[in-house]
């Protein structure tokens, strides 16, 4: 149990304090004002009240967006947080391949975007590379970018620039496990899998959390990459709630954008309350 | 070793090739002549032309021409490399200070709102840039900051990812060890300078080398703040790659990554070496 | 062995080295890079001790009324002189009245009546007046020139003076000196060009060779002889001037300075030589590379009078001075708000008056050789004169332009208490970085921090959407007042309209005509009949080239695509039917064009298609169908410099006709260099009156002016067509025309006819009736359509295929509004 010390509530606000007014000034405010648009019209801001949310909700770009971005949440996550794991648990006994992988998986995320959007490009283009061997093996192309494929074109990427974070991440909570409890476990016979079942999966509740909020994180980013290759409209299945703020913006709608952006936020905090609830064992 | 084990490292070891694969990707593509970059990339790069692009890792005619022409070359690339470097510095310092003193609060201490702050912290984070980024260049710019560096550095170095990070590996320091520093009598500052970061540093490493990575990376908040092309970061030098300037382009994605890798490289063993420590502190 | 702890040590210390080595090294590299970077495009060092107030002011003087060719301005004193092929002036009030001047000088009138002509006078500095007298000499076979120069001094004494050159500098007009001319004392040079008096009273010019002769002024001895450079790579005297101790001599590349005491080249010359070269390189086997492009200067002039060590220089920079021996070149003023940057203007002659203002002479080329306009525009310097204006008139563009370059000009000419500047969203250097949709994000975060400016080029961008938003200010009055000034084709200027009010103004179009027999274009009345006719044509004319002119279908497409674009998308609905008949129609015209047999044309390396012959050459309308590569042509016309082409080939062949080319009621035109006012701007008045000197009718002239290669669109304003023709209408004249065939470059004599009165109506009344703005401001829906069309028509999809695309993408696009 922690004794109280008097005064230690302030403390912590203290140690807050040089953040928050940061954060006060360069990011909430602009968020605030992003909520306020949301009510207003979009150049001559007159106060038209719900009316944008009706609109954006209506709007069926926007419903294809946001299917979108769902579908894409819910293919890459899971694949990602299990794939991630897999090899974080792989690769936790030390040995010298094994650092040499874990430099290898972060490659990834040193590269520039534009070059990642580069070798997309050239990898997946009509006349890419990927199709080059595809011809000459005797199959027939696949127009990766300008079909369904896209979507997983999307999600391999994803899943490619984001794996070595991840693994990071993992082994990270990984080693705060103690070795102790292992022990233990092993000594009573327990095999392997049950070890993962009831010891260390319980155990990294915690980093879970972290690695599912950061995971979700980088699933914004992709649109980055994304924007690069394809531009302002890709192909329908890779068309992402970004896509359609980064047009709206475009086109002067700030009032759609900023209703988008409301109901975005929303639904984020829902998840992120219900992830809370689920991992974020204190 | 147990065969699944050589089988699952060898799995990895693909994998990691993998991920490996687009430096090799342009380090080939840096050492490549002009005349063989158009045969191979020419089918994805130029239109009406026919069959598809090629890649090879050992380019026919090695020429470093056009690496020579970028370090020698071009004033402007080194220009945007030390305006990359300045944000970059600028940006870390601020998180360093900042956020990891918010981390600590956070982790630490209980304080009226705390929950709500650092879920208010999350949403923030998880904002995409499009939303905000008419509000918040109408904040800097009655801050009058538009057009300058700190239009880039003070928004990343309050943002909140950093701590994010920091929260979760400041709250695997055992009580046990905060206790007896209390118990010495050390005041919470102390107790956070001297203990709080010595042990919370993988935590503060890994916030630092992917904040690096974010920072060296920024697109968007250059493009959208800084209207002079004097002090656009090196991430906004990789144009879109057309032929003409393939070249060169590859170089500067090369020379972009070198500084990120080193930070790796380096973060990579502190990053360990604090894995190691808060797992032996138990 | 080396532990595992201090190897992991090792390898990070190595990795940080590696780090900060790196780091340094770009330090050096980028110190280095710094220091030699080219000093950015700010003016050199102004005056010394320049404060904020104090600058030269532009205002335009005046100019005797005459036709003919306006040869040279000078000073005397405070009187300025100016010499023409029609006579002689002078002002006696600094260039703002000219009356006439008689040259007072009986030696004058003696010779003439021998039959010697007077040339080009030069004025001394102290009053010395010098008369160049020639006459042409027949000796034999030879003919010759032979001059005598009149010396008048100050108060009106004269001699005369022969000049003796060698023989080389004979001004030879036929026939060969005969052998042995060298050495006879009886054959000698008399002809000084660059004529400049030196302080003494000696003379100094150039001979044919460009070598420069110092000439004592009561013998005519050669007293001093400069040869050429033999290492310069031209050595063109272009300018020679004189101070008290130096003389100047510049060519293209280079310059020269001499002392007159010793008559010695002196060597501190790095400043104006840099200057001279004016950023042009050398290379190593002696040709010379120009800048290109805006950065080139198109003129130098040079100016000293003699009695005051300093050099004068005009370019289209700006006015500089030299001191001989200074470590740089002093500019005085930069030309960016003056008329010394207008693309059109050309400095001739200048002179620097005592106070040190300017006063420069401007010759402005029209449309043929014989129509040059003059300007005097004196420059003056005013110490209370802001340095920059207070108010800044914000005009952007989206894509980099030169379209508006005049019209700044103009307009900052006449409105000197504000400072126009002008930004693209776009440019050349960022090309690559920014994307359409990041420069038009960029554009409205800055309009809605009222950072926005003041002017917005609407070409290529949502014109509607800045529309319905509220963004563009009503502009009715400007148009009301510019049409009461001009013929403006309302139906093209107000076309942005909603609820009588006008929001943003096309001051130039383009419009789709289409060339051909007279028997098939009569029934060509929409898309669907020029595919039916286009394939009947094939079916008769197996072997022709191309039906439409056009083999390359991208090209074509441009056209089409305006014509058919206000069919595909209704109220914010895409209108597939239309669409797919623009497929369909497509299809048909393509493979019925490429239906010879023959192989397709390639594409050359300079981006021009090559067929047989190159019938790409706008300025030649109808001439593809005389020579037989196509049964018609479909052009978007954005200048009429095809027009006389056109008349000479419809008077020798009657069959032949043009006419406008649309689509049922349809008629539609691409509508350029639209000009919309923000309402968000804090000089609305400022702006309406930029957007009343695009209307102007200079301006709307220089539009029409401009060739094929820098078309900026057909006038908005009739009256500028009926005024270039007004007095040619109907006449034929000679004239060139170029092509290439294969490898061939071939230079071929036509005539070609101006229009006539009757001709000129037919053509307003075409203007008259086009009533659509084609879709081309709306890149997206015309990508979509377009792109798919290729993908279908070019065989590389099916059109089920190219459609459904067309429809994804489309159907996107217009959900999200």
């Amino acid at each position: 149990m922690r004794r109280r010390i008097k005064g230690e509530r302030w403390t912590g606000l203290l140690f807050l304090l040089p953040s928050l007014v940061g954060v006060l000034a360069f990011v909430l405010i602009p968020f605030l004002d992003v909520i306020r648009r949301s009510f207003l019209s979009a150049v001559t801001e007159e106060w038209v009240g719900l009316k944008s949310y009706r609109d954006v909700l209506e709007n069926p770009a926007f419903r294809l967006a946001c299917w979108n971005t769902l579908r894409f949440s819910a293919v890459c996550l899971p694949a990602l947080l299990g794939l991630s794991l897999f090899v974080g648990v792989v690769l936790q006994e030390k040995s010298r391949l094994g650092d040499g992988l874990k430099t290898a998986f972060l490659f990834p995320m040193a590269i520039p975007v534009a070059s990642i959007a580069l070798v997309w490009r050239v990898l997946f283009d009509k006349q890419g590379v990927i199709n080059g061997i595809l011809h000459s093996l005797g199959l027939s192309a696949i127009d990766w970018m300008g079909s369904s494929m896209a979507f997983w074109v999307l999600v391999g990427s994803y899943l490619w620039k984001n794996l070595g974070y991840d693994v990071v991440l993992w082994l990270a909570g990984l080693s705060g496990i103690s070795t102790a409890i292992y022990e233990a476990a092993r000594i009573d016979g327990a095999g392997e899998w049950t070890i993962f079942r009831r010891i260390t999966l319980p155990c990294l509740m915690p980093t879970l959390f972290t690695v599912s909020v950061l995971s979700i994180l980088n699933s914004f980013k992709v649109f980055r990459e994304a924007y690069l290759v394809a531009g302002d409209y890709p192909h329908r299945s890779m068309y992402l709630l970004q896509h359609i703020f980064n047009n709206w913006f475009r086109d002067l709608s700030f009032d759609r954008m900023a209703a988008g952006a409301v109901m975005t936020a929303i639904v984020i905090l829902c998840l992120i309350g219900l992830l809370r609830k689920g991992f974020d064992r204190e | 070793m147990k065969p699944v084990r050589v089988l699952t490292m060898s799995i990895l070891t693909g994998l990691a090739v993998l991920m490996c694969a687009p430096v090799a990707f342009l380090f080939a593509g840096v050492i490549m002549d002009s005349g063989e970059l158009r045969v191979r990339l020419g089918p994805v790069l130029l239109e009406n032309q026919k069959g598809f692009a090629s890649w090879s890792l050992l380019p026919q005619s090695p020429s470093l021409s056009h690496l020579v022409e970028l370090l020698l070359d071009s004033p402007e690339f080194f220009h945007m490399f030390w305006n990359s470097v300045a944000v970059v510095a600028g940006i870390l310092l601020g998180q360093l200070l900042v956020g990891a003193a918010a981390a600590w609060g956070f982790a630490r201490y209980r304080f009226p709102f705390r929950g709500a702050l650092f879920t208010l912290y999350l949403i923030l984070m998880l904002m995409p840039f499009q939303v905000t980024m008419l509000s918040s260049y109408l904040a800097l710019d009655r801050m009058g900051l538009i057009d300058t560096l700190w239009a880039v550095i003070l928004p990343g170095a309050f943002s909140t990812f950093p701590v994010f990070i920091m929260y979760r590996f400041f709250r695997a320091i055992p009580e046990a060890i905060i206790e007896s520093a209390r118990l010495d009598a050390r005041n919470a500052f102390q107790i956070f300078w001297y203990i709080g970061i010595p042990l919370g540093s993988a935590g503060i490493v890994s916030a630092m080398v992917l904040g690096f990575l974010e920072s060296w990376n920024l697109i968007e908040q250059p493009m959208a703040f800084l209207k002079d092309k004097s002090l656009w970061p090196l991430s906004l030098y990789l144009p879109s790659i057309g032929l003409g300037n393939a070249g060169p382009a590859f170089a500067g994605a090369l020379l972009a990554l070198v500084p990120a890798l080193l930070v790796f490289l380096s973060g990579r063993d502190y990053l360990e070496q604090g894995i190691v420590a808060s797992a032996v502190k138990e | 062995m080396i532990g595992l702890r201090t190897r992991k040590r090792f390898s990070r210390v190595l990795a940080v080295l590696l780090c900060m080595a790196l780091l340094f090294a770009m330090a050096g590299c980028g110190q280095k890079a710094q220091e030699s970077q080219p000093s950015a495009l700010e003016p050199e060092a102004g005056n010394a001790g320049t404060e904020v107030t104090g600058r030269y002011v532009e205002t335009r003087l005046g100019l005797p009324d005459t036709d003919g060719y306006l040869w040279r301005l000078s000073q005397v004193d405070s009187t300025l002189y100016l010499q023409g092929k029609d006579g002689f002036w002078k002002s006696e009030d600094d260039g703002q009245s000219w009356q006439d001047y008689t040259l007072e000088s009986p030696l004058m009138k003696e010779m003439e009546a021998e039959g010697f002509a007077l040339g080009n006078v030069v004025f001394g500095g102290d009053g010395t007046r010098i008369l160049p007298m020639s006459e042409g000499v027949e000796d034999g076979e030879l003919f010759y020139t032979h001059t005598r120069y009149i010396i008048v001094d100050r108060d009106g004494g004269e001699r005369e003076l022969e000049v003796r050159l060698p023989a080389s500098e004979l001004y030879v007009f036929s026939g060969q000196p005969m052998d042995g001319a060298e050495e006879d004392p009886e054959v000698y040079g008399t002809d000084l060009n660059r004529l400049a008096i030196l302080s003494d009273g000696s003379l100094v010019g150039t001979g044919l060779s460009n070598v420069v002769y110092h000439v004592d002024q009561n013998t005519g001895e050669v007293l001093h002889t400069i040869e050429p450079d033999p290492q310069a790579n031209d050595s063109w005297v272009m300018g020679m001037a004189v101070t008290p101790t130096t003389l100047l001599v510049t060519t293209q590349t280079a310059a020269r300075l001499f002392d007159l005491e010793t008559w010695e080249e002196r060597q501190d010359t790095d400043a104006i030589n840099e200057f001279i070269l004016g950023g042009a390189e050398i290379k190593d086997d002696g040709t010379v590379m120009f800048p290109s492009g805006g950065e080139n200067r198109r003129y130098i002039q040079l100016y000293s009078d003699g009695l005051e060590e300093a050099y004068y220089f005009v370019d289209s920079n700006g006015l500089y001075r030299y001191m001989p021996g200074g470590v740089s070149i002093e500019q005085l003023m930069d030309s960016t708000m003056t008329t010394l940057s207008m693309q059109n203007m050309s400095a001739n002659y200048f002179i620097v008056n005592k106070a040190h203002n300017f006063r420069v002479l401007f010759s402005a080329r029209g449309d043929s050789s014989e129509d040059v306009t003059y300007d005097l525009f004196g420059y003056d310097y005013d110490e209370d004169a802001l340095l920059k204006p207070a108010e800044e008139l914000k005009i952007y563009s989206l894509y980099e332009t030169e379209a508006l370059s005049q019209a700044i000009a103009v307009y900052q000419r006449e409105h000197k208490d504000i400072l126009v500047t002008y930004q693209a969203g776009i440019t050349p250097d960022n090309m690559g970085a920014v994307t359409v949709s990041d420069a038009l994000r960029q554009l409205n975060t800055e309009i809605m921090a009222d950072k926005g400016p003041d002017l917005i080029l609407m070409d290529n961008m949502p014109i509607e959407n800045y529309q319905n938003k509220g963004l563009l200010m009503d502009v009715t009055d400007v148009l009301e007042a510019a049409a009461g000034e001009g013929e403006l084709l309302r139906n093209i200027t107000d076309v942005y309209n909603e609820d009588g009010k006008i929001f943003a103004v096309p001051t130039a179009f383009s419009m789709p005509v289409i060339i051909g027999d007279r028997a098939y274009l009569d029934k060509i009345t929409d898309i669907d009949s020029l595919a039916d006719t286009v394939e009947e044509l094939r079916a008769g004319n197996k072997e022709i080239n191309s039906i439409t002119g056009y083999r390359l279908y991208g090209w074509m497409m441009g056209c089409t695509a305006g014509m058919m674009g206000p069919t595909w998308v209704k109220n914010g609905e895409a209108d597939w039917d239309n669409i797919e008949r623009y497929f369909d129609n497509m299809k048909r015209m393509y493979d019925a064009d490429n239906g010879s047999g023959k192989p397709d044309p390639e594409m050359g390396e300079d981006g021009v298609q090559h067929l047989e012959a190159a019938i790409w050459q706008d300025a030649d309308m109808g001439f593809g169908i005389i020579l037989g590569e196509s049964l018609m042509e479909l052009r978007s016309l954005q200048n009429l410099e095809g027009i006389p082409m056109l008349m000479n080939i419809m008077d020798e062949h009657p069959e032949i006709t043009y006419k406008l080319l649309g689509n049922e009621d349809v008629f539609s035109f691409d509508p350029m260099s639209i000009i919309g006012v923000s309402a968000k701007s804090k000089h609305p008045e400022e702006a309406k009156a930029f957007l009343k000197t695009m209307l102007s009718e200079e301006i709307q002239k220089y539009n029409l002016n401009q060739n094929t290669w820098s078309s900026i669109g057909l006038p908005v304003d009739f009256s500028v067509v009926r005024e270039k023709y007004e007095d040619k209408l109907g006449e034929t004249f000679a004239a060139e025309r170029y092509s290439n065939v294969g490898e061939d470059f071939k230079v071929e004599n036509v005539t070609k006819r101006y229009p006539t009165a009757e001709e000129l109506e037919e053509l307003l009344g075409m203007m008259k009736q086009l009533n659509t703005a084609d879709l081309t401001q709306d890149s997206e829906i015309n990508d979509a359509v377009c792109f798919n069309c290729y993908t279908y028509f070019s065989g590389e999809k099916t059109k089920e295929e190219a459609m459904q695309k067309a429809r994804e993408e489309l159907d996107l696009y217009l959900a999200e509004s």
